[in-house]
Formats: structure tokens, C-alpha cells, sequence
């Protein structure tokens, strides 16, 4: 490893805790290492201890050496994506407005958007029916009417919850949004009946019109706690135990991380913080090379992961929807289609191959793994084309039954349609590329982005293999393959910022400025409260502002960025004008509604505080870029998208240092990722250790 | 009943690659749509689609949500080519499309917007983009003129009018629209919407062709139609040859009479191909007549539901299916003057229940357990609507109160692999959302008061129906508006399937001069117990209310129907249906013999016994036999060495030639009646004759084989007829 320093000589950890593995990045005095151990579910700090042994190990030191000179301990999980996709966590009982307690089964219509009958199902109980007590009281939506809270039927129904043993409970009331008095005043009572519970107002966790996403966020908060208050205490104590006295903080799907109080209140803001670390530590990586427009794609073993961020900004998924149930969770807005190399190959009913969504998972996984599976996967035709060595899968740590791969291949794909087995996995192989393709371009050309001006992240084990035929579809010039590739959402958490994100409905006509600025000003209050109970200092938060906008009849908003000030009587004009003009840089030209009034419905405030972060190994290039290694092998390999068998060079990662390049058809060996560079490609060295490829 | 095909010329995988890249740009037309629409007709109840059809006027791909545009999309390009000389049309023009008669809407208020493709100064193919518009003018909100005697009295009707010159509309034709539709500014955005959606499908169509070469577009469009052509022949091979009878009633009673339309569906299967055959009475002068476009495209949106979801929409699928609509000038094949605005709704949506019952008898009696898994019940097809025009009192604003979460609310069919979906709408009705409270609180001129799913309005079955929803809307914001309202489906439910139960049909009332405001005043929940006012009886279909500051609507929606003889549920699903508060206790015990024990647990004996009890009572007697083990959960019926037996126990139920139900234990009420012991709802008529509930038991084990809905008097319902092809005379279209 090269002397790159961290920025203190001290060490930062950045640890992802994923469904099967658990990554590492350790930044410290001698460079960034990484490494990786199986996730131990149930203790997840066993798993995070083993990758910190093998870390510090290769540092010289043990965890218990490292941790005391550790001043940052940042945390990515899966256990609130868990709960809420599984719908396991704790038992969660709800206050709700009388005459609304099917609210939930409604699910604001849960009818997919599939032809297909049998895939019309109702949706899950997420709260036992018996644990939803109707409350009367009533807010109206313009305040005219009010039915006061019934406080003895707040008290019986808390009762009744208690005696059912609920552990947590969810208050939910129309328009609390506007007005949370009964909310608030319900969490009073509560605590009285029942001291100690869990309780989350929905007018605190979303305070957002649309009572369905604001009702499912405050149970899915609920549903979360138990397993995270769980998880953070018993990290907080063994990593205090063994000496660590710097900040321990938690990754969330918005792309930054919050310390333990705040996630202990909101676990909520733990959703998906896997791929967004992925997507942080792109963002981070493309600064570094100066690039502006970026593409992410992330391909595991289920499912392909691809965002975009055009200036770098990605973009946040208000709002996000998971399985039937819409809630209020901000995330960062990541597409994800079922293509992974574990995603089975099949035949539809007219005959025609198709890949995904269905996957082998990892148990019985690929054929190739050689547990019981059957069914071809695109990992076997890897195998079959030649791209993947089944000797050194992994850097040899499984090997790979090729005949187990052919013959699910050649049974399945190969003899009805009467094809041989190249031929097969080259079709597999194509069927990948489209679908990755195909949820690329929904990120970018539906969205008004042509990938052209975009250079295209790859990251995740198996996506190397793709990559330049991906972006060969899309017309996208030029990959990235970064340093540290397989462990990229560990590195993404490792570097992330303080972020925490405020909405409210204001429901503002652009006219009087003081009904935004109050709001503006109360929420400000908070952001700085919350900020100073993590240590940071006022004047070292970023304030961004900003409002979601809609002409007046539409459904949807648009986010306007709003100035860091007080508004004036000037800015409700000046944003009505404006606001057709960004709306059309949106969605195109004419496409705003003429002469209809422009309203803003939400206002959201950013607070950011910029962390230091580790810096990447470097290392100048060598000579004009042009020099080429010797190759350290031959392989045979199917070109795929030639359908032509060739001997192609493979090349050690060691060979590849910056300032080399290889013309395609070769195969670059990473040890935990393949890379192939098709013909006509080429792959080159940069000096922060990325591979770099023309397509 | 896969079966592979090689393509000839071309590599299945290329045709697949460019069959998705053609979907993909309907797709992309699909997006801009909703992105610049913003109207919560398209982004919630996603009521609109987008087609792409070559430069014959044949399918390449659908984007739809709204599953029955399937036929007008095609029906729109030749109204367009019929009107137009070619050598006209130029580039950047769009044709304005939304009359049934004359350029193959479903209704008016479903505007069509067509535009040619073109490259090089030839046109390559069309795009078509379609949604349901605010409103269309004429005499009812939203294109719904329930007052309509003929086409001229119920909207605006373009029968591809170019409207579009150079990708934008024409002033003219913009100030003429301006001038005649309520909420002008909303309606012409959601134009510029569509034009917008087509516009990018030229480009990105464009895009492709210079990329691929036109030779190379049109061969590639070839083989993919072929596949999925094949894959529906493969699949109508699938089910048994034969003739597949089922009649329905569409109703009408806004004039005082109580009218029922009866509409007959022939399903014939002959090999890898099937005719689909409707007959009915002559058209009548309300806006339930079923026209062409309505009729083809509820046949496709059950077609996909129950049947072809996994198919490719193109050309291909059409061409192993023959419609035959009968005569013109029925209700079924209605033409110009008849109204026309509800043809999907009323005539359409009796459609949908009709193919269901005939594709339900001919899976039934298949031997693929992929094909006989598709017998479903019925869904509720229960559309329960209002809307009104008033002036808002706060903001002294024209408002329209069209409560779309209203509309969605009613129950879904059963299926072999899970119960119905509440909310499932209407079969045509995919993806569509129910609008927050908050949101419909916002945009309507009231306050909700409650919405809750209403128990006992599934179907029973082994599985039961989705339950209809109840919602309660009062009028708070404006001092008076004027209106209607209406219920598609208040006497004649849908009917159960395999032996299942029908579900509940679906109500609205109105009270008048409540206490509501001063409930409100005082601070009070205004509940059903508290809120008192007056109801006035009236029809289930009203034209010209009046709707007061103060007045509650309410509104039960109907549930889906159940498949399966109710007493093969398992008991531990209706418990918990019981302790949910989905059925009632009663029902529990009547209908599905399930007892509980002081503890709420299921009493195995005491059920076993209650069971055996309901087989009795059907019978008049202790069946005969038990029901084997085995027996199948959805399939009641088979034919074997030339018998219809029932599956349950094997009795002989007659020649295979012959309607069964001659053989069966029939018990008939009035379905208000059976449906009072059911605690299921349905409007009794009160003139002509009465709909019955005929329940037909097997003699030898008392298990139920179908329960039928009919008219009194009325012939034995018609049986399947395996093995027999006998269409209706064919009539000249």
C-alpha cells in the first residue's frame, strides 16, 4: 500500500453490515484496507469484530489496539431494510382517527400495476387488527371544525394495547400535520398508562399532507425499533468496552450519517443505507477524478442497483414506496431491477429466453455453486463463456462446477431452442446487458439525462463483466471501475457527511412570505438543536432550503431550491414566475399549465455538516498512459456479442498499475471481480488506482 | 403448454431486444404523459394509456394501465384514415378522437390524441395516447350524462378532428374548447399532455429507425407479432373445445322504470383458436348501450386479467381471436344516435363478468393446472359515482366534486391462489391508487367521515371475494351543487364460480337537512348513530340531484364473488376473517359452518357437525356421500366416458350432452330474500320480474356446484358444452 496518511493519523472505520457479507474499510496512518466477514445475524457485532480483527491485522495492530485510535466508527445495515421488507420487528399498536382504522388494508389501493390476476393480493397485516384502536377527535383541513380529543378513550385504548403487550405504539391523525395537538397531547396520556413505551406521532416522523405515507412511516418507526435500539446499544457498548471513545455514527438511506440518539428515536432514516453508501462513495470518488455527470450501477447477486447524478447531486426519492405500502421515508432515489448473477434464465410462454426477476439467491444459488441448484443463472453462463476462471472464483474461494453450469444451461436454454451452449450463455449474457441497460435508461433518458454526457460507475462483484456492453447500448463513452470495487458501499459509509433532512407541509400560495418563514424558522431551531446534540457547532451546519412546487390541481411536486434567508414579499412573485421555467426544464417544453396558480406544498430544510475524509492511495502515472503489461495468462472465452470463440490475454490487477493500458478482448483479473474488456474497448489505469475503460 | 418457436431469419433474442425497445417508447410516451399531466386522474387512478402502431395500423406495443384502450388505439388511427386523405397529413399533426360512434373511444370523456410517425417525409407508424379528461362539455361533468337520449345531448364527440398543426395545437380549435368545457384551463393541459407524450414518441421512434433501417423495424415487428400470435394459440389450445354460454343484466332505472338489459356472451374454443360472440337487445336511449370499441376492449382487459397477462400486447394476439358483435343497432353493437357514455361501465363491465364465467368453465375443465388455476369468481365491476358542479363558498371558485377514491372502492374476484383484493376497482382498472383522505379533502368540496371496509359484502368460497369499501363524504364547502349519481351494479351481483357464493351489490343514499354542521359546531364526531337526517327513495341511477351545504352522501361498494363451495374453506381463515371483522358470525356459522369455542378457537368437531348440517339442509336430507378427500377446491364439475360427474364424490349428473343442472338439488329464492340470510345487500325490484338466486347441489354429497343469479321464470342457465361447437348464426357485420 502506498503512505498515504489519514487526515489525522488516526483511524476511521467504515463498516456495511449486508445480508450475507459484512464490509470493512479501515483509513488510517498507512492507507485504506479493507476487508470482509459473514454478516453474524442476531449479533451483528460479532461479524463487525471479525472484519475489524482482519483489518486491523493487516495494519499490524489487533481491534483492540486499533480502537482506541479510532476517532470515527461510521455504520451501514440492512437491519431496519430487514424489518420493513419483512415485516418482522415489533409489535406495533396505533391511536387512529375514528372511522379510519382500515386505513392500513386499504393501502391507498393496493392494486399493482400488473395484468396478471393472481398477483392482486391484499396486503399484510403490518399491525395486528385487534392492536388498531379508533380515537375520536377530528382536525379539519382548514381548521374551521375541531372535535376535541377524547382523553378517556385515549386511556382505555392505551390500556388495551398495553395489556396486549404491544411494544410500541403509533399515533395517527388526519390533518396532524397542520395541527399536532392531539397528537402530542396523546403521547402524554400514553406515557402515563404506559411508561417506557415506544411511541412515534406521525405528525413528528412526516409532518406531510397524504395521511396513508405519513400513518405507514410512524408504524414502520415502530416496527424498527426494537431490533435497532437493540443493535446500536450493543455496539455502543462493545466498541466502548474495547477502548473506542471517538464518534459512532449510523448510515442513512438519504446518503449521510446521524449518531446513536437520533437513529434511536428515528430508525426510520436507516432504510436502504446499503446501496446509498454505494452511491455516496461514487459521488465521492467522481469528485476526486473532477468528473460532473455520473451514472452508478451496482450489481449483486439479486438485483442491479443504478442511480444518477448529474452534477453530482443525486436525486432523492420522496416519499419511497416499499412493497405495497407508500410512506414518508426519503431516500436516495436508487432503481432496482431483478438482474443479478444469481437471477435464473427462463423461457416465457411464446419460447423466448427472459433473465430475472426470480433468482437462486444464495442457497441453492448458480448451478455452478454446486448446492442443489438447477436452474441456469447468469453467473453460470459466465462460466460457460469463459469470463469467469471457475479455479479462482473469488480469489479461490469457492470452486465452480462447469459441467453443473452446461447442463442447467444446455437443458433449459440450449436443446428447446435448439442451440448449443455457447450460444446459450450468450444469450443470457445479452439479457442481462438489456435489462441493466433498460433500468439505466429509465434513471437517465426518461428522466431528460442522455448518458452520453454521463461516465458510468460500476461497481459490486459481477459487474465488470457488463459494463462496456451496458454502456455501449446507451451511447454512455466511458466507465469507471473504482479502487476497492467489491467493498464500495463500506467506502461510501466510511466517507459520509452529518445529513439529516426536515419536511413540513405548509401548503403556501406564494403570497404572505411570514407563513414559510415561521415554519422555516422553527424547523431551523430544530436542525441546530439536533446538530449541537451530536457536537457540531452552528456555524458548522449548512442550511439548505428548499420547497416542493405545483401549480395548483396537480398531484405531484417539483423541488425548487429556496435561498438561505428569510423570504421577502418579492420572492412569492419572483417563484411564480420563475416556476413554469424550471418546470419545463423538467418535463419539457410546453409543458407547463398556463394560467394556473403555482402553490408550495412542502417546505424542506438540509442540514449538512461536511466531514473530513480519509484520502485514497495515489500514485503518478508512468509514461504517456500507453504502455501495455504482459499478460499473466491466456484464457479461452466466447466473445458473446460476437458469438465467436477466442484466446484472450488475462492480466493481474498488480500488472495494471497507473499509467498502463490493455486493448480489448482481454480479461483483467481484481481477484474478488472479473473485468472484461470486449473488443474495440480498452482499459487503463488512473492514478487513484481506478480502472478506467473506453467503450 | 410451453411450446418453443424459432424464428426464421432472425435470432429470438433480437426480436425480444427490439420488441422491449418498442415497448420501451410506449413506455417513455407513458411517462412524459404523467409527468406533465400532474392531474390525479392520470398519476392516482392512472387512467390513460399510450399505443404504437406501424404504418399498417397494426399493434407494436401498449403501455396501458387502463387495460380496455387496447381497441381504440387501433379503432382511432383508421377513424383518423378514414376522414383524412393520406397525401394531407403532414408531419407534426395530431387528430382529436373520443366518440365511440365515429372514431373509436371507449367514452367520450377517454380522449384519444393520434399523430402520425414519420421519417423522411413517410409515415412509419402512429402513436395514440389516451386519458380520461376532466371534462368534455355537454350536458353531465366528466362525460358522464346519465340524462343523455341520444349522442348529441351527452358531450362534445371529435371524430378525428386534426386539432394539432406542427406539434402544437391549433388556436382555433383551442379557444373552441376553451369555450365549451368545464375547467378549460385543467382540459386543454391534459391536451398539451398528450400531444407532449406523442411528440416524444416520434422522436425516440425516429431515433430507432435511423439506427435500425426501416426494412430491418418492419421484419423485426413481424416475428415478434408471430410470437405472441403463437403464444395465444397456445394457449387457447390449451383449454377443452366447446361452446360456453353466460347472460348477464345491465340496469337502468334513472326514469322510473326499472330496466334489465339482457346481454348473452358465446365462447367458442375450437383448436388453437376461439370466437367470442355477444347478442342483445335492441339499443335504448340511455348511455348504457355497448358500442364497438367498449365491447373489444372489456373483452381484452379480461382476456389479460384472467389469461394472457404474460403475452406481448401486439397485432398477434387479435388474430387468433374472432369477435362477433351481432347485428347493429343493439346493445351491444350500438349505433349512432344512442348514447354511449357509460358503454364501458354499464353494458362493458357486464362484459368483463360474462367472459369471466365462459373462460371459468373452459379452464375449469382442463387437465393443465396452469390452465384450470385461472378459475376465478367474479370481480364486483361495481362502479359507484358521483359528480357535481357548485361554486365553492370560501374561495367563490367554480368546483367540480368528482371523488375518485369513491369510484375505485369496490371489491376484487377471487382467485385459486388467494382471496379477492379489497379496492380492486375494476378489472380495467390496473396500478390505479384510492386518493388520500387528506387529498380528497383538499380537492372536494367536503369532509370524509368515514372509510372502512364493509364486512359480508365478498363473495363466500373457498376463497372469498375482496370486500367493498363504505365512505361517507359530506358537503361542507358549497351552499348548492348540481349533479348525479349512480350505481352500475344494484340489482344483479356478480355471480360465484365453481360452487362459490356471489358478493354483495353496491349502494349510495343520500342525507338531506342533517345536523352535521351543528355536530361539527359543537365539537362532536358526527358518526352513523349521531348524524340524523332525512333520506328520500329514489332510483340507484339519478341524473339531476341537488346537493345542500350539509348533505351526506354515502356509499356501499359491492365485493367480489368467491370461488369454491364455502364449506372447503379452511375454518382457520374464516376465524380469522372473524376476528378481523371481515365476515360476520352469522355468516361464519350459515354460510361457511365454522363455530369457534369460548376462546374464539376454531371447534373442530362442532364445525365438522355444522358442516354436515348446511350439506343436509340443501339436500332436505343427510347426503349420501362424503366428499373425497381429494377432491378438487375449484373444479366441481367434470366430464369422464361421456357423464358430468361431480368431482366432490363422482356422482352421474347426466349426459355430457346435457345441462347437468337438470340433475342438481336446485334451491331458488328472490335474491333479496337469500341475500338477507346471506347479510349480503342487493336492491329488490319492485317491477317485473324478480332476480333469483338459484343454488344447484350435487344430490349424491349436497356440495354446491354453482350458484347462479337469474330472473324468475327464466330456462335452466346453459351448461358448457365440451366437445360441441354451435356459434349463433353469424350476422354480416
Amino acid at each position: 500500500m502506498s503512505s498515504v496518511q489519514d487526515v489525522n493519523g488516526r483511524y476511521a472505520v467504515g463498516v456495511d453490515v449486508g445480508g450475507t457479507h459484512t464490509d470493512l474499510i479501515l483509513a488510517g496512518p498507512t492507507g485504506i484496507v479493507r476487508s470482509k466477514a459473514f454478516t453474524t445475524h442476531g449479533e451483528y457485532s460479532r461479524g463487525i469484530f471479525d472484519a475489524l480483527e482482519l483489518a486491523a491485522g493487516q495494519v499490524g495492530l489487533t481491534a483492540r489496539e486499533l480502537l482506541p485510535q479510532t476517532r470515527a466508527f461510521v455504520n451501514g445495515s440492512t437491519i431496519v431494510t430487514n424489518a420493513i421488507t419483512e415485516l418482522r420487528g415489533a409489535k406495533v399498536g396505533v391511536l387512529i382517527t375514528r372511522g379510519f382504522r382500515d386505513t392500513f388494508r386499504l393501502a391507498g389501493g393496493a392494486r399493482r400495476a400488473e395484468y396478471d390476476d393472481h398477483v392482486q393480493l391484499p396486503p399484510p397485516d403490518v399491525v395486528p387488527r385487534d392492536c388498531i384502536e379508533e380515537i375520536t377527535e377530528r382536525v379539519t383541513s382548514d381548521g374551521d371544525f375541531e372535535v376535541p380529543l377524547d382523553e378517556d378513550q385515549v386511556r382505555e385504548a392505551v390500556r388495551r394495547l398495553r395489556d396486549k403487550q404491544v411494544e410500541a405504539i403509533a399515533v395517527c391523525y388526519l390533518w396532524s400535520f397542520r395541527d399536532p395537538s392531539h397528537e402530542r397531547r396523546t403521547r402524554e396520556i400514553v406515557e402515563e398508562e404506559f411508561p417506557g413505551v415506544f411511541v412515534t406521532l406521525s405528525s413528528e416522523v412526516h409532518p406531510v399532507i397524504r395521511e396513508f405515507p405519513r400513518f405507514m412511516t410512524a408504524v414502520f418507526n415502530c416496527l424498527s425499533h426494537r431490533a435497532t435500539t437493540r443493535y446500536v446499544n450493543g455496539l455502543e457498548s462493545e466498541l466502548s468496552g474495547a477502548g473506542f471513545d471517538g464518534a459512532l455514527t449510523f448510515f442513512q438511506g438519504i446518503g449521510g450519517s446521524v449518531g446513536s440518539d437520533a437513529v434511536r428515536s428515528e430508525p426510520v432514516t436507516l432504510m436502504q443505507s446499503g446501496p446509498a453508501g454505494g452511491v455516496m462513495g461514487a459521488r465521492h470518488a467522481a469528485e476526486q477524478l473532477g468528473l460532473e455527470n455520473i451514472l452508478i450501477g451496482d450489481m449483486g447477486g439479486t438485483s442491479f442497483d443504478t442511480a444518477v447524478l448529474p452534477n453530482l447531486q443525486p436525486a432523492i426519492a420522496k416519499q419511497a414506496s416499499f412493497g405495497p405500502f407508500h410512506t414518508g421515508i426519503n431516500i436516495l432515489d436508487i432503481v432496482s431491477v431483478g438482474a443479478g448473477g444469481g437471477s435464473i434464465a427462463w423461457l416465457d410462454s411464446r419460447g423466448v429466453p427472459q433473465v430475472g426477476p426470480h433468482s437462486a439467491g444464495s442457497e441453492p444459488g448458480p448451478a455452478c455453486y454446486g448446492r442443489g441448484g438447477t436452474e441456469p443463472t447468469v453467473t453460470d453462463a459466465n462460466v460457460l463463456l469463459g469470463l469467469i476462471d471457475p479455479d479462482n472464483y473469488l480469489k479461490g474461494r469457492y470452486h465452480l462446477d462447469i459441467d453443473a453450469a452446461r447442463e442447467a444451461v444446455q437443458s433449459r436454454i440450449g436443446e428447446p431452442l435448439g442451440w448449443d451452449v455457447e450460444r446459450a450463455a450468450a444469450a443470457i449474457y445479452d439479457l442481462a446487458v438489456i435489462e441493466m441497460a433498460n433500468a439505466l435508461r429509465m434513471v437517465s433518458i426518461e428522466r431528460g439525462h442522455h448518458p452520453r454526457e454521463f461516465t458510468f460507475f460500476s461497481y459490486g462483484g459481477g459487474l465488470g463483466l457488463f459494463a462496456v456492453e451496458i454502456c455501449r447500448r446507451l451511447g454512455c463513452p466511458r466507465i469507471i471501475i473504482p479502487d476497492n470495487s467489491s467493498a464500495f458501499s463500506a467506502y461510501g459509509v466510511l466517507i459520509a457527511d452529518y445529513v439529516r433532512q426536515y419536511e413540513r407541509t405548509v401548503g403556501w400560495d406564494l403570497g404572505d412570505p411570514e407563513v414559510v418563514n415561521t415554519v422555516a424558522n422553527e424547523m431551523i431551531e430544530q436542525a441546530l438543536a439536533d446538530a449541537a446534540a451530536e457536537g457540531i457547532a452552528p456555524e458548522d451546519v449548512q442550511l439548505e432550503r428548499g420547497g416542493d412546487f405545483r401549480f395548483l390541481g396537480q398531484v405531484y411536486e417539483v423541488p425548487v431550491p429556496l435561498p438561505d434567508r428569510d423570504l421577502t414579499a418579492e420572492d412569492g412573485p419572483r417563484l411564480a414566475e420563475e416556476f413554469p421555467r424550471i418546470y419545463e426544464r423538467n418535463y419539457g417544453e410546453g409543458t407547463a399549465w398556463e394560467g394556473s396558480p403555482v402553490m408550495m406544498m412542502n417546505l424542506s430544510i438540509r442540514a449538512v455538516h461536511r466531514r473530513e475524509k480519509p484520502a485514497a492511495r495515489r500514485q503518478a502515472a508512468s509514461g504517456d498512459g500507453g504502455a501495455t503489461p504482459e499478460p499473466t495468462g491466456r484464457r479461452d472465452v466466447y466473445l458473446p456479442e460476437e458469438r465467436r470463440a477466442e484466446t484472450v490475454p488475462v492480466y493481474a490487477e498488480a500488472s495494471l498499475v497507473p499509467g498502463t493500458r490493455v486493448d480489448g478482448p482481454c480479461i483483467v483479473d481484481v481477484g474478488d471481480t472479473t473485468i472484461y474488456v470486449p473488443s474495440r474497448a480498452t482499459c487503463s489505469r488512473d492514478e487513484l488506482f481506478n480502472f478506467s475503460l473506453t467503450t | 403448454m410451453s411450446t418453443t418457436h424459432v424464428a426464421g431469419t432472425y435470432d429470438v433474442i433480437d426480436i425480444e431486444v427490439h420488441g422491449k425497445s418498442i415497448r420501451n417508447i410506449a413506455n417513455e410516451m407513458a411517462v412524459t404523459l404523467m409527468r406533465t399531466s400532474g392531474s390525479p386522474v392520470v398519476t392516482d387512478a392512472k387512467d390513460f394509456s399510450t399505443c404504437i402502431m406501424d404504418a399498417k395500423n397494426e399493434q407494436l406495443a401498449f403501455s396501458g394501465f387502463v387495460t380496455f384502450h387496447i381497441s381504440t388505439a387501433v379503432l382511432g388511427v383508421q377513424a383518423v384514415l378514414e376522414r383524412n386523405p393520406i397525401e394531407q397529413i403532414r408531419p407534426g399533426d395530431a387528430f382529436m378522437c373520443n366518440d365511440p360512434h365515429s372514431s373509436g373511444a371507449i367514452h367520450q370523456g377517454d380522449v384519444g390524441i393520434v399523430m402520425p410517425f414519420f421519417l423522411d417525409g413517410e409515415i412509419v407508424g402512429w402513436g395514440y395516447v389516451n386519458e380520461h379528461v376532466l371534462d368534455i362539455g355537454g350536458s353531465a361533468v366528466s362525460g358522464f350524462a346519465l340524462g343523455a337520449y341520444d349522442s348529441f345531448s351527452e358531450t362534445l364527440a371529435f371524430p378525428g378532428t386534426r386539432i394539432v398543426r406542427d406539434g402544437r395545437i391549433d388556436p382555433q380549435w383551442e379557444q373552441f374548447l376553451a369555450t365549451n368545457v368545464r375547467l378549460a384551463g385543467t382540459v386543454l393541459n391534459d391536451i398539451r399532455s398528450m400531444i407532449a407524450a406523442n411528440n416524444a414518441g416520434q422522436r425516440r421512434l425516429e431515433a430507432m429507425l435511423r439506427e435500425i433501417g426501416l426494412e430491418r423495424f418492419n421484419a423485426l415487428n413481424e416475428e415478434a407479432k408471430r410470437l405472441s400470435e403463437q403464444a395465444v394459440r397456445d394457449l387457447i389450445s390449451s383449454l377443452p373445445d366447446g361452446t360456453y354460454d353466460s347472460t348477464d343484466w345491465v340496469e337502468f332505472d334513472a326514469r322510473g322504470i326499472e330496466e334489465l338489459h339482457e346481454v348473452t356472451t358465446r365462447l367458442i374454443v375450437d383448436g388453437d383458436e376461439m370466437t367470442i360472440q355477444f347478442r342483445g337487445g335492441p339499443q335504448t336511449d340511455s348511455f348504457i348501450n355497448g358500442a364497438k370499441p367498449a365491447m373489444l376492449g372489456q373483452s381484452w382487459t379480461t382476456m389479460l386479467a384472467q389469461l394472457t397477462y404474460d403475452i406481448p400486447v401486439n397485432a398477434g394476439i387479435w388474430r387468433p381471436v374472432h369477435f362477433d358483435l351481432g347485428p347493429q343497432g343493439t346493445i351491444v353493437n350500438a349505433s349512432a344516435p344512442a348514447p354511449v357514455s357509460m358503454s364501458h361501465i354499464q353494458t362493458g363491465m357486464r362484459v368483463n363478468k360474462m367472459l369471466n364465467d365462459v373462460f371459468s368453465q373452459a379452464c375449469s375443465l382442463s387437465s393443465d393446472p396452469r390452465v384450470s388455476s385461472r378459475v376465478s369468481g367474479q370481480p364486483a365491476q361495481n362502479q359507484t359515482y358521483f359528480t357535481a358542479f357548485g361554486v365553492d363558498r370560501r374561495s367563490g371558485q367554480p368546483v367540480v366534486a368528482f371523488p375518485m377514491s369513491v369510484g375505485m372502492a369496490a371489491g376484487g374476484p377471487a382467485q385459486t391462489v388467494t382471496d379477492g383484493l379489497e379496492v380492486y376497482g375494476a378489472t380495467c382498472m390496473n396500478g390505479c391508487d384510492m386518493p388520500d383522505v387528506e387529498i380528497e379533502e383538499t380537492s372536494q368540496p367536503g369532509m370524509i367521515l368515514w372509510r372502512r371496509i364493509a364486512p359480508d359484502t365478498a363473495g363466500a368460497g373457498v376463497h372469498r371475494g375482496g370486500n367493498g369499501v363504505s365512505t361517507c363524504l359530506a358537503i361542507l364547502h358549497c351552499d348548492r351543487m348540481n349533479g348525479g349519481a349512480y350505481t352500475n351494479t344494484a340489482q344483479v351481483p356478480p355471480r360465484g364460480t365453481a360452487g362459490g357464493y356471489p358478493g354483495a351489490a353496491g349502494t349510495w343514499e343520500i342525507l338531506r337537512d342533517t345536523n352535521i354542521v351543528e355536530l361539527l359546531e359543537r365539537g362532536e364526531h358526527p358518526t352513523e348513530e349521531t348524524l340524523k337526517g332525512g333520506t328520500e327513495p329514489g332510483p340507484s341511477q339519478s341524473a339531476s340531484l341537488v346537493f345542500n351545504r350539509g348533505d351526506v352522501y354515502t356509499v356501499v361498494h359491492g365485493g367480489g364473488s368467491g370461488v369454491g363451495d364455502p364449506l372447503r374453506r379452511d375454518p382457520e381463515m374464516v376465524r380469522k376473517d372473524l376476528a378481523d371483522g371481515y365476515v360476520s358470525e352469522a355468516v361464519a356459522r350459515e354460510l361457511y359452518g365454522v363455530v369457534l369455542d369460548g376462546e374464539g378457537r376454531v371447534d373442530r368437531a362442532a364445525t365438522e357437525q355444522q358442516r354436515a348440517a348446511i350439506r343436509a339442509a340443501r339436500l332436505g336430507h343427510a347426503p349420501e356421500y362424503e366428499v373425497r378427500a381429494d377432491a378438487p377446491l375449484f373444479a366441481p364439475l367434470k366430464v369422464a366416458d361421456g357423464r358430468w360427474r361431480c368431482t366432490q364424490c363422482d356422482h352421474d349428473l347426466g349426459d355430457e350432452h346435457g345441462n347437468w343442472r337438470a340433475a342438481a338439488v336446485v334451491r331458488e329464492n328472490e335474491i333479496s330474500k337469500r341475500y338477507a340470510e346471506l347479510n349480503l345487500r342487493v336492491r329488490p325490484r319492485v317491477q317485473g320480474e324478480p332476480v333469483v338466486l338459484r343454488e344447484n347441489f350435487c344430490p349424491g354429497c349436497g356440495s354446491s356446484l354453482s350458484v347462479d343469479v337469474t330472473l324468475e321464470g327464466h330456462d335452466l342457465v346453459a351448461a358448457s358444452r365440451p366437445g360441441i361447437k354451435d356459434p349463433f348464426a353469424q350476422q354480416p357485420a
